[in-house]
């Protein structure tokens, strides 16, 4: 295919889509200054997802940070009385990449819904996300958890301290050797034992994995926020997402940031998660804000590796045009563009352009290479 | 199909031979050839042989969807992938040796010689003790021999090779064996197949 949509890089292509979906939902942009003073990360660096943030001094001699983080900039950005926001993104953020020592420039698009997070903004929230998916691949994941749940089971095991975030780990890693020998260790009952090796190895359609756990001796807090999956779970599927949702606590993020739900979208052949989100009332306290957020944003840049084809010609025409007289080149040109063509003029050939045609001006038409 | 990177050596034909009689044969792979990919269409399944310490970078960015590695791995790089099961294979301790006789001197930081610098770092922040990493990629060992380090943090078996050095084990620091691991966007996908071969690793389990 030629053209000029088609020309445009996956990214963008999809970066405007996703903004057009955003906005038929409501949501309005939020543009990010690329910079802010380094105080703030200081304070919240354990909020961010690597610690480690790009300074400079600026010419007042305060020491500033390029963005690691879209959402803490809408936290902060907030005011005190806002009733609802809800705004999207895309930005590129700096931050050192899992395992490298090196910075990156990620771009990352996202929603944040800040108010009251009942239940319905909560399902908008999923649903844009399998929307986003969906716009993205025919085959995607939504794995959902909740913080609250395997907190709740946590303590109810008795979990506390670094045993607790050695258990999370486990959890993350769905290391359930690890977490049995954890559940000998402290002595838990054999129903106990079941119950945390579940919310490990659980990877289940919703209604699985609620049978999963119904059997269990859950905790009341930990049935409660089963019950919450279920009613959001309920409402994905009436609009149809049923088979795109899973149960999986192996997702669980950082307890200081999220607190109910969170979860992450997978695509197949994308090694790691694309998208990834959940409820942070945690953070918004943390920057003294009432009012409750739930967001996620998709990492659009480490996809665009698998969604961009390398294409097989450079340029659809192109005009080889030696010593013809620039009018008649531009001439040329503008005619294979009311083709709807993508047009290079050079004097010289050059082997290096690959086009899928080429014109030789003031001699007959040569087929493409 | 299911992509498993194993490690190349004994680790990695032990691994296979579990594989196999479970119903993932490859034959071709057991032969001399030079080939690094070996793939069964029919079973769904395709092996390629890399470099133990690599086995991880493989899985992680989603090159093979499990692979076989050693916990001692695992600890020293943090790869972010699930962690199915303990083959019970490979199996070994991350220990701090030195020459016979040795004494710790608390007044001078402490000289390490490894190939697991994460695994030592963490190790002696834990005890509050000072060092001084010394990142060796092989023959250990020789590091408190020639008094390049005081002490080493490497994996230990059977200690012979520590016993014929005049060296011996101060302090076991973790345990490793071989672990299946997952990438964790191809578990999503082939969650079945995953969870079908680790079940029927399971059985081999004591």
């Amino acid at each position: 295919m030629s053209g000029t949509t088609d020309r445009l890089a996956w990214e963008d292509r999809i970066s405007l889509r996703l903004r057009a979906l955003y906005e038929q939902y409501g949501y309005g942009r939020y543009r990010m200054g690329k910079f802010e003073p380094y105080d703030m990360y200081l304070a919240n660096r354990k909020f961010l997802k690597s610690e480690t943030v790009i300074t400079f001094t600026d010419p007042g001699g305060r020491l500033m940070a390029l963005k690691p983080d879209v959402t803490m900039s809408i936290v902060k950005n907030t005011p005190d009385d806002a009733v609802s926001r809800k705004l999207y993104y895309a930005e590129n953020v700096f931050r050192m990449a899992h395992g490298s020592m090196e910075y990156r420039e990620i771009s990352q698009i996202g929603i944040e819904s800040i108010g009251c997070g009942d239940i319905y903004s909560e399902a908008e929230v999923l649903l844009l996300a399998l929307k986003t998916l969906e716009l993205i691949s025919e085959e995607y994941l939504l794995c959902v958890g909740n913080m609250g749940f395997a907190d709740a089971v946590f303590r109810s095991c008795g979990l506390a301290g670094d045993e607790y975030e050695t258990a999370a780990e486990y959890i993350r890693q769905k290391n359930t050797g690890a977490l049995a020998a954890l559940a000998d260790r402290l002595a838990l009952d054999a129903e106990r034992r079941r119950l945390l090796l579940t919310v490990a190895s659980v990877s289940a359609p919703l209604t699985d994995a609620i049978r999963t756990f119904a059997d269990l001796p859950l905790p009341e807090e930990a049935a409660d926020r089963l019950s919450e999956l279920r009613e959001l779970g309920e409402i994905l599927r009436t609009w149809g997402y049923a088979d795109r949702v899973r149960v999986d606590f192996s997702i669980i993020n950082d307890m200081d940031y999220y607190n109910g739900i969170v979860f992450r979208g997978f695509i197949p052949g994308a090694p790691r998660a694309v998208l990834s989100g959940g409820r942070y009332d945690n953070l918004m306290r943390r920057f003294g804000k009432r009012q409750n957020a739930v967001g996620f944003a998709l990492y659009s840049g480490e996809l665009s590796r698998k969604f961009t084809e390398e294409p097989e010609y450079d340029v659809d025409v192109l005009i080889v045009y030696g010593d013809a007289a620039p009018a008649a080149v531009h001439k040329a040109v503008v005619s294979a563009m009311s083709e709807g063509k993508t047009v290079r003029a050079e004097k010289h050939h050059d082997p290096d352009v690959r086009a899928a045609k080429t014109v030789v001006l003031g001699e007959a038409e040569v087929a493409g290479k | 199909m299911i992509r498993v990177a194993l490690p190349k050596g004994r680790l990695g034909n032990d691994v296979y031979d579990r594989f196999a009689a479970i119903g993932y044969s490859c034959p071709e792979l057991k032969g001399n050839s030079r080939k690094l990919v070996f793939e069964d269409a029919e079973k769904g399944i395709s092996y390629i042989l890399v470099k133990p310490s690599d086995v991880a970078v493989y899985v992680e960015r989603g090159a093979a969807d499990i692979g076989v590695i050693g916990r001692d791995t695992l600890l020293e790089y943090s790869p972010d992938v699930y962690e199915l099961c303990d083959l019970g294979l490979g199996r070994c301790s991350i220990a701090v040796a030195a020459k016979n006789g040795w004494k710790d001197n608390t007044a001078l930081p402490l000289r390490v010689a490894t190939k697991y610098p994460n695994v030592a770092k963490r190790y002696y922040a834990a005890q509050s003790r000072e060092i001084d990493i010394i990142n060796l990629h092989g023959s250990i060992e020789l590091a408190p021999i020639v008094g390049l380090s005081d002490v080493i943090v490497d994996i230990v078996e059977t200690g012979t090779t520590l016993k014929e050095n005049d060296l011996s084990v101060v302090t076991r620091i973790e345990e490793s064996s071989a672990r299946l691991i997952a990438n964790k966007s191809s578990y999503m996908f082939k969650k079945d197949s995953i969870d079908a071969i680790v079940s029927g690793m399971g059985a081999f389990a004591e």
